[in-house]
Formats: C-alpha cells, sequence, structure tokens
C-alpha cells in the first residue's frame, strides 16, 4: 500500500515538472531552415534540351528563421557531397560540379544586409568556413533577446548545360545546404 | 534512497521528452535523367524503282536523277554511325526467281549532315553493311535534323553493264535497310 501511494506521488510529481519544464522551454527554434522543392529532377528527353540545356526555374523556395546573439553575421552554405555529378555506370561520363549553375534570388529578408554571393560555385563538402565559395547567401545582422528573429525567404534557380554525347542514364549527386554563424 | 533516484530518473526523462528539434542544414538530391534520342526518318525516295528499257539504259545504265533520291534526317543525342544493307544478298527476280547481283546498283552520298561517305559505292548484303554516314573509330557527331541523301544509280559501272550480264526481263527486287547506330 505503501509502495503504490509512493508510486503515485512520483507520477504526479513527474507530470507536474514534465509539463512546467514543457512551459519553460518553449521557445521560438534557434534555428530554422525549411525547404520547399528539394528534389531536383533534371529530366532530358528532347533535342532541344540534349543542345541547350535545361533551366528549373524557382525551383526551390528556402525559408530560414533563426534568433543567435552573435555579431558576425550568418551564412546559407550550399556544397555537395561528393566530388561529381556521377553517373551510374562508367564514372568516365560523370558531370563536374560547376557544371550545375545555382543562382539564387532574395524574396524577402528582415535583414537589410542580406546579400548573394556571385562568386558561389558549387564543390564538394564538407563545411570549410576557410572557403567562401560555398556561401551562397549571408547577412550580417543577428538578433537578441525578445527582439523577432531573422527571416529570410529565397528562391534558387538550377540550370545545367547541353549534355549532347553523354550516355543515358541516371546521374546523381546530394547538395547539403548548412545554415551557420560566421 | 531508490525511491529518491527513481524520482530524479523520471524527472530527467521528462526535460528530454519536451525537447524540440532545431534543423539547420538539409539535404537535397539532384538527379539528372538523360532519356537517349535516336532517330532516323527516311523522308522522300522510300520506294526507288528502276525501269531499264532501252539499250542505252542496258549499255549505259542509269544515272542518278530526282526520283532514284533517298532522304533521310538523323537526330542523335549521341556520337552515331549509319549503316546501309540490302535484305538480301542478291535482287531476286519476282517473275523468273532469277537474281542479279546487289554491285549494279551504286550510290552516292550527299546532303548536309557530316561524315557522309564519300564515292561512289556499291551496295552490299548484309553480312557486309557500309557505314555510309561515319566509321566505328571515327563516328558523326551528335546532332538534330541532320540532312542526307542517297544519290542511287543503276548499272552504270564501265565494263559490267546490265547487257553484258545478259538477265532476263524481270522485276528484281530487294529491301535496304538503314540501321542508326549509337557510338
Amino acid at each position: 500500500m505503501n509502495t503504490v501511494r509512493t508510486f503515485f506521488i512520483f507520477l504526479i510529481l513527474f507530470l507536474a515538472i514534465g509539463f512546467s519544464s514543457n512551459k519553460l522551454k518553449a521557445q521560438d527554434p534557434l534555428k530554422d531552415l525549411r525547404v520547399i522543392g528539394n528534389f531536383i529532377q533534371f529530366n532530358y528527353s528532347t533535342l532541344n534540351h540534349f543542345n541547350n540545356g535545361i533551366e528549373l526555374t524557382d525551383w526551390t523556395r528556402v525559408r530560414i528563421r533563426f534568433k543567435y546573439t552573435g555579431t558576425n553575421g550568418w551564412e546559407l552554405r550550399i556544397f555537395a557531397l561528393s566530388n561529381k555529378i556521377h553517373f551510374e555506370g562508367n564514372s568516365t561520363y560523370d558531370i563536374e560540379l560547376e557544371d550545375l549553375e545555382i543562382i539564387p534570388n532574395i524574396i524577402s529578408s528582415n535583414d537589410a544586409s542580406a546579400s548573394i554571393n556571385i562568386d558561389f560555385t558549387l564543390g564538394q563538402g564538407p563545411y570549410n568556413p576557410s572557403i567562401p565559395d560555398q556561401v551562397l547567401v549571408s547577412g550580417n545582422e543577428g538578433t537578441v533577446l525578445e527582439d523577432p528573429p531573422v527571416e529570410i525567404e529565397i528562391v534558387i534557380t538550377y540550370r545545367l548545360g547541353p549534355m549532347m554525347n553523354k550516355p543515358e542514364g541516371i546521374y546523381f549527386v546530394n547538395l547539403n545546404m548548412l545554415l551557420v554563424e560566421k | 534512497m531508490r525511491k529518491l533516484l527513481l524520482g530524479v530518473a523520471m524527472l530527467l526523462f521528462a526535460q528530454m521528452g519536451f525537447g524540440q528539434a532545431i534543423k539547420d542544414n538539409a539535404v537535397i538530391p539532384v538527379s539528372i535523367t538523360l532519356n537517349s534520342i535516336l532517330r532516323l526518318t527516311v523522308t522522300s525516295g522510300g520506294n526507288i524503282q528502276f525501269v531499264v528499257n532501252t539499250i542505252d539504259q542496258y549499255t549505259g545504265g542509269i544515272s542518278n536523277q530526282d526520283q532514284y533520291t533517298t532522304m533521310f534526317t538523323v537526330s542523335s543525342s549521341r556520337d552515331f554511325i549509319v549503316e546501309m544493307y540490302a535484305e538480301d544478298a542478291t535482287f531476286v527476280g519476282q517473275e523468273t526467281g532469277l537474281t542479279m547481283d546487289l554491285d549494279f546498283l551504286r550510290f552516292t552520298m550527299a546532303g548536309t549532315g557530316p561524315s557522309a561517305l564519300a564515292g561512289l559505292n556499291p551496295l552490299t548484303a548484309a553480312g557486309s553493311a557500309t557505314e555510309i554516314v561515319g566509321t566505328s573509330g571515327t563516328p558523326a557527331d551528335a546532332g538534330g535534323q541532320l540532312d542526307y541523301e542517297i544519290l542511287w544509280e543503276l548499272g552504270t559501272e564501265a565494263g559490267n553493264s546490265l547487257l553484258e550480264a545478259n538477265l532476263p526481263a524481270d522485276i528484281y527486287i530487294t529491301n535496304v535497310f538503314l540501321s542508326l547506330v549509337p557510338q
């Protein structure tokens, strides 16, 4: 009987502290990066595609929302997880990463300093702060305590060039998008 | 003491249970699918008929004219060759069943497409197909709407006239295949 009573006491204690803990910890996420259109599919099926390439306009929409207390600003980086866009067959036919053009456009931002890196070139990861070419978009503003979070919305256009005389099949690469403080 | 430890463990568990997921990276898979394009279309001259009815034609043959020209286009996303060969080893007479050598029929390649075979060449049979555009070692460059012409002529080779072959009157037929081969 004593054991049962003790169990219920701890159960009530558990629930009470648990829910109060929830209230205490409820807050805006420190970093929130949401991506719509996060699968990119280039389908070459006409001579026009093979001759002129394919452009996927505003294919990916990225919404960034974050708080941080630093003063150096933030960066959105993109890098590939392999050194080539790999062909499913003979690696002779792999496609160079730089052949895939990634063109961002900021459509809304409450960070006036947000800017696009015109020197962005797709390269292999991992994240390396000493490689500025990995940076797609960056800004200098932060947010402190109760200030509203920094919010930026970006659309990304992808462009891939002519594929004449490339063998048919699947070519594949994974891109990693990373939000970091400078 | 055990109860106290149990309580602390439960509290810790409660703290972990209400943690929020924070996401600051995303993986974007990129896939490129190439659907091969190989298209050969005969646009004109899909049925060539030579009618030999004068002695001059038996002795000197019939030179190429527009009605003896086969036109075709190639669209290919890969470098390619075009092979040509006859279905039969000889022309076969429809009435008599007798035969006529394939090499009475000769052709010259023309058109704006690249890497066409040069010179005057005889029609060959399946076992020895003729590469009329590009070669296995040097294929034609990939491209779209590449125009080629086959200028046919019959019995024009000196010293190999239809008259000398002494062929009986008949309708001699074979089918000619064009084969587009990616390299």
